[in-house]
């Protein structure tokens, strides 16, 4: 499989003093088999993510959000290459500097590589094997990776002081903590091999209200410590703006903007954006009169229609908008896919 | 069908507790001790428990608790009833039996034996007998309760006066044992095609499935009663002994497959298995430190709660003549001579063999229930 | 979409079939010795000589020579066509033999349904309503012998219990008076009360398992709103609890009496024997001590495809009364 052209590995171009892309994804699509009929034969493929371009910088923090069923979770777990793509590209710089294109990659290829990414996820019940203790669920990648003992339990402590908790923590069994503090565990986990990229898919919405602020300067924190690249996906508009640099909008596994954060909730440009930043629940109550709620379906997935995908919900549709797909058209450091932005 | 949980209505009935709230310093613990002391709390299972590990006791080394040889014909007690331990005899006596006599029926002539009530026979600790040989190898002579110079038949005997308690006795060596075995072999058939179906999925697990599906909706007992008479008749005992094993394991690894497989299945997309295939961990690390270990668990409930199915099988076709076959002794075999209802009027302590049948089916479903729930505290009732 | 599933669910009961026969071929095949052995055996047992010409000459007329493939092709061939062999003991069609028994064996199979659910839904019902009182616990722990008691001790016992106690014998259908008397309402009767012995043990594991279903099922009806509504409403309680909640709580349990079907049948042979019933029981007991495999298979063959053809009706009972199975949002299984 290493043989494929599109294996191929390229050094890195040293652009000093600037931020180099650690991430870079082309046209990324996965699509699940739908299966129906009298022999359950597969009759068509639901396009979870459909042409996604995403670059992610060093040490930057990229946030994802989208309604619900967008593509969001299918988006980290292409990109931590969780099951084998349908198309597209995902190079990644590797730790030995090299860039290497994840998505042509085996399994067993990748197994290497994968210390240099891991995630968080959404729900810390069940992602820790209950049955093992934390501590040797924190090192359990040490373990792997073939770390010695004596420097893993050492790594170990370090790591379960990094995320706040105790020492003694580390001989107990997941069940005997709460939600935020797995959830923490889980954290100390995904950094134990020291990884340059973080995927978190949505950590925090499980977590009682209490607790979320906590894990999320947590996560800033170590982002600036370790200097983290992240990929942080979320439904909550208000975490994005705490903590990501730049975010991006997805609508039916594909990017439809793009922006610095700053610039994109000062001046959402897609209709979708726009939608989706009003229907957000403000802290001030006075506010709501003026919230634009998202009408009509979600697309179905399985049967794309050719033009804009949210053009059966967007107000400004137009007969163009349903002739073709609008491509992703960059300009001022902003990215964007509508024919007639606001 | 579902399967109801005893220890639930015990629970009511006793005011016990089956499931007490984590006691301090629990959370130090691996779900395994945890369910150790769920379990340990659990007073039906742990008593059914003793009582299995008892029986087993019994079915390993069966002589000491039988009164004589499982084939010995007692000429002085043919049909003779129970002979019951008594400790009344006009004031309190240390505990005695009353010897059998026989007398001549008035109209059939025949021979009847009943009690003597005018005597008495003290029983004694590790009276002495015949010889015979502990685990088929270590000489003895000594029974643990017995009397001293006659042979005591506390179920009475059958119409050639073998001793019903001491058959019951050694028929549980085979009527045991044969469950264990047949569920083991189940289980290894189980695991392995459950695990392989999971695994790799397409059409090896369409076809896997596809055939537990079969086996599990045919009728379990035409089929072993089809194949246990291609055993031939002229195979020595334990021949016959380990092709009925394999005929009742033939229709038994199913569930176990099926079960095995959709834990698995359910367990490959769990997000601690993904973390650990993004920490690097190798295929068999996953299967053997993340996946098989939290499939394992429920299925060992699955097989203990199969081995009471597995010994009414074995019980069945010896019942039925297609199992084990005398002289070779199992609760199927003496439950053959219950068959004849005349016989079974004369003598309705030829019926005992089945109340162990039902003890022991009773111990493994409450011992069973009681593993599950010490496993799964969330089980739903 | 219902259609589809329906076909689906049918076309799926072929390969069962399939396996099936190939699993009673198998038993047939596996016994050594076959019809032409033991000819030989009776013939020379008669004093004649056989010489091998002989022998080849009967193994062609059997067909013993083809291979296996071919043999088993010609016996599913048979048995589509109605001829299942012949009885080696019997020297007769299988057809013949099993004929009479088929229809007490199905009746009895569909009596133990019907008593299994006569008395599992109201009793089910009934815990569901005093759950927590003395008469849930000593329903569930009845239930729970149920499951754990083998038929056929029950049936042992029964019959010993029957015997000495009332002096009855409930072996067979009919009493002796009736046995060949001809069709009467005291016939009717006596057939009814010896039917009824073999039905109330062979369903006692079915009412078991079904009543907790049905408490189960019930329960969770009775926790929705719209049961809270109309008793605020002051609907009266036993028209409260019948209108909707039962109804919403059998259908899955009538729906799924199909389920029950691989173990009525089975413990309906073991039962057979104990109380020596008219059924096929018997007589593929008999068969099977005579190595009369053509015969004990052909009644192998014939309870699996009782048990296949009951689960597609349930199956399909249940596609028909919950349309989510159809559209694959819960398994029929
Ligand atoms: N393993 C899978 N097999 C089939 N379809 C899948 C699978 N995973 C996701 N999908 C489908 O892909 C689409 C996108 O799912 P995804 O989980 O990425 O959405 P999401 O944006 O993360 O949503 P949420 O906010 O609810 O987490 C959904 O329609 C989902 O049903
Ligand atoms: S392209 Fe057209 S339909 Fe799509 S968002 Fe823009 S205006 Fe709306
Ligand atoms: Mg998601």
């Amino acid at each position: 499989m290493s043989g494929r052209p599109d294996a191929e590995v390229t050094p890195v171009a040293g652009r000093v003093g600037e931020r180099a892309p650690l991430v870079e994804i082309r046209n990324l699509a996965k699509h699940f088999p739908v299966r129906s009929g009298l022999l359950q034969r597969v009759s068509g493929h639901l396009r979870a993510l459909d042409g996604v371009d995403l670059t992610i910088d060093d040490g930057q923090c990229l946030g994802i959000v989208g309604e619900s069923g967008s593509g969001k979770s299918t988006l980290a777990r292409a990109l931590l290459r969780v099951w084998p793509v349908t198309r597209g590209s995902i190079r990644i710089r590797g730790e030995d500097g090299a860039v290497r294109d994840w998505a042509a990659l085996s399994e067993s290829e990748l197994r290497p590589l994968r210390r240099s990414a891991s995630m968080v996820f959404q729900d810390p019940y069940g992602s820790l094997n209950p049955r093992l203790t934390v501590g040797d669920c924190i090192g359990e990648p040490l373990l792997i990776a073939g770390v010695p003992r004596a420097e893993r339990e050492a790594r170990c402590a370090e790591l379960i002081a990094a995320v706040g908790l105790m020492p003694e923590h580390l001989r107990r069994h997941p069940h005997a903590f709460s939600g935020g503090q797995r959830q923490r565990i889980v954290i100390a986990r995904a950094l134990a091999l020291r990884p340059r990229l973080l995927v978190c898919d949505e950590p925090v919405s499980a977590l009682d209200v209490s607790v979320q602020a906590q894990v999320l300067n947590l996560l800033g924190e170590l982002r600036q410590r370790y200097r983290l690249a992240m990929l942080f996906i979320t439904h909550d508009l208000k975490v994005v703006r705490h903590l990501c640099e730049s975010v991006a909008v997805m609508y039916a596994g594909r990017i439809v903007e793009q922006a610095p954060t700053a610039e994109l909730f000062a001046a959402p440009r897609h209709p979708y954006t726009r939608a989706l930043i009003a229907a957000a629940p403000s802290p001030d109550p006075t506010v709501r009169s003026t919230r634009q709620l998202l009408a009509g379906e979600v697309p179905d997935p399985t049967r794309p229609a050719p033009g804009c995908a949210f053009a059966p919900r967007c107000p400004r549709a137009a007969a163009a908008c349903r002739a073709a797909l609008p491509p992703l058209v960059e300009a001022d450091g902003r990215r964007l896919r509508c024919l007639d932005p606001v | 069908m579902s399967r109801p949980s005893l220890t639930g209505w015990l629970a009511w009935f006793g005011g016990w507790s089956t499931k007490a709230a984590p006691a301090p310093g629990s959370d130090q613990l691996s779900t395994g001790q945890l369910a150790w002391r769920a379990l340990a709390r659990n007073r039906v299972a742990m008593a059914a428990a003793w009582v299995l590990g008892l029986l087993y006791l019994v079915a390993l080394i069966p002589e000491p608790f039988a009164t004589c040889a499982a084939n010995f014909r007692d000429s002085a007690a043919v049909a003779a009833p129970p002979q019951p331990v008594r400790i009344w005899d006009d004031g309190p006596r240390l505990p005695f039996v009353r010897p059998l006599v026989a007398v001549r029926h008035a109209d059939t002539l025949a021979l009847v034996w009943h009690e003597d009530a005018s005597r008495r026979l003290t029983l004694t600790l590790f009276p002495r007998g015949p010889e015979y040989h502990l685990l088929g190898a270590i000489p003895c002579q000594w029974r643990l309760v017995g009397l001293e110079g006659a042979v005591w038949h506390p179920l009475g005997t059958d119409r050639i006066g073998q001793d019903v308690w001491s058959r019951l006795v050694h028929g549980a060596r085979v009527s045991l044992t044969i469950g264990l075995l047949g569920v083991t072999l189940s289980f290894i058939l189980g695991v392995l095609l459950g695990a392989v179906a999971a695994w790799y999925g397409g059409w090896i697990d369409g076809l896997i499935s596809r055939v537990t599906d079969v086996l599990i909706s045919l009728p379990a007992i035409p089929i072993w009663m089809g194949l246990s008479a291609a055993v031939p008749a002229t195979w020595p005992p334990l021949g016959v002994y380990l092709g009925i094993t394999v005929v009742l394991s033939f229709m038994g690894w199913t569930g176990l497959a099926r079960q095995l497989r959709a834990r698995m299945l359910a367990q490959k997309d769990e997000d601690f298995v993904t973390a650990a295939r993004l920490a690097g961990a190798s295929t068999s690390r996953v299967l053997l430190v993340h996946l098989v270990p939290g499939s394992i668990s429920h299925l060992i409930v699955a097989a203990t709660l199969a081995v009471p199915g597995m010994i009414l099988g074995e019980t069945a076709l010896s019942f039925l003549g297609l199992g084990i076959r005398p002289p070779a002794v199992s609760w199927g075999v003496l439950l053959q001579d219950a068959q004849n209802l005349q016989s079974l009027a004369e003598m309705p302590w030829l019926l005992t063999p089945a109340l162990a049948v039902f003890v022991v089916v009773l111990a493994f479903n409450l011992f069973g229930d009681g593993l599950r729930d010490a496993l799964d505290p969330h089980h739903q009732r | 979409m219902i259609a589809a599933t329906i076909a689906r669910r049918c076309l799926s009961a072929i390969p069962t079939l399939l396996i099936s026969s190939i699993l009673v071929f198998v038993i047939i095949q596996l016994p050594p010795g076959d019809i032409v052995t033991s000819r030989i055996q009776q013939m020379q047992e008669a004093g004649a000589q056989v010489d091998p010409q002989r022998i080849e000459a009967l193994r062609h007329q059997f067909h013993l020579d083809d291979p296996l493939p071919i043999r088993y092709l010609r016996w599913v061939g048979g048995m589509l066509t109605g001829n299942l062999g012949s009885s080696l003991q019997h020297d007769r069609p299988v057809t013949a033999i099993i004929g009479s028994a088929i229809l007490p064996t199905v009746a009895i199979s569909l009596a133990a349904v019907v008593i299994s659910l006569g008395l599992a839904i109201p009793l089910g019902v009934w815990a569901a309503l005093r759950r927590g009182t003395i008469v849930d616990h000593a329903l569930g722990l009845f239930a729970y012998a149920g499951l754990a008691l083998p038929s056929f001790l029950i049936a042992l016992v029964a019959n010993y219990a029957l015997f000495t106690w009332f002096g009855m014998s409930p072996g067979g259908l009919f009493s002796p008076e009736y046995r060949e008397a001809p069709w009467s309402l005291g016939r009717v009767w006596d057939l009814l009360l010896h039917l009824l012995v073999p039905v109330l043990i062979l369903g006692l594991a079915g009412v078991a398992g079904t009543m907790r279903v049905m408490r189960a099922n019930l329960l969770d009806e009775l926790r929705k709103p719209y049961v809270t509504t109309a008793r605020a409403k002051g609907v009266h309680p036993v028209v409260l609890v019948w209108r909707y909640p039962v109804r919403i709580a059998i259908t899955p349990i009538i729906a799924t009496v199909g389920w029950l079907l691989p173990y009525l049948v089975s413990g309906s042979v073991i039962i057979a024997v104990v109380l020596s019933l008219p059924t096929v029981g018997p007589i593929l007991l008999e068969a099977l001590r005579a190595q009369d495999m053509e015969l004990a298979g052909a009644i192998v063959m014939l309870l699996s495809v009782l048990t296949v053809v009951g689960s597609l009706v349930s199956d399909i009972l249940l596609i028909l009364i919950d349309p989510r199975v159809a559209r694959g949002q819960t398994s029929a299984r």
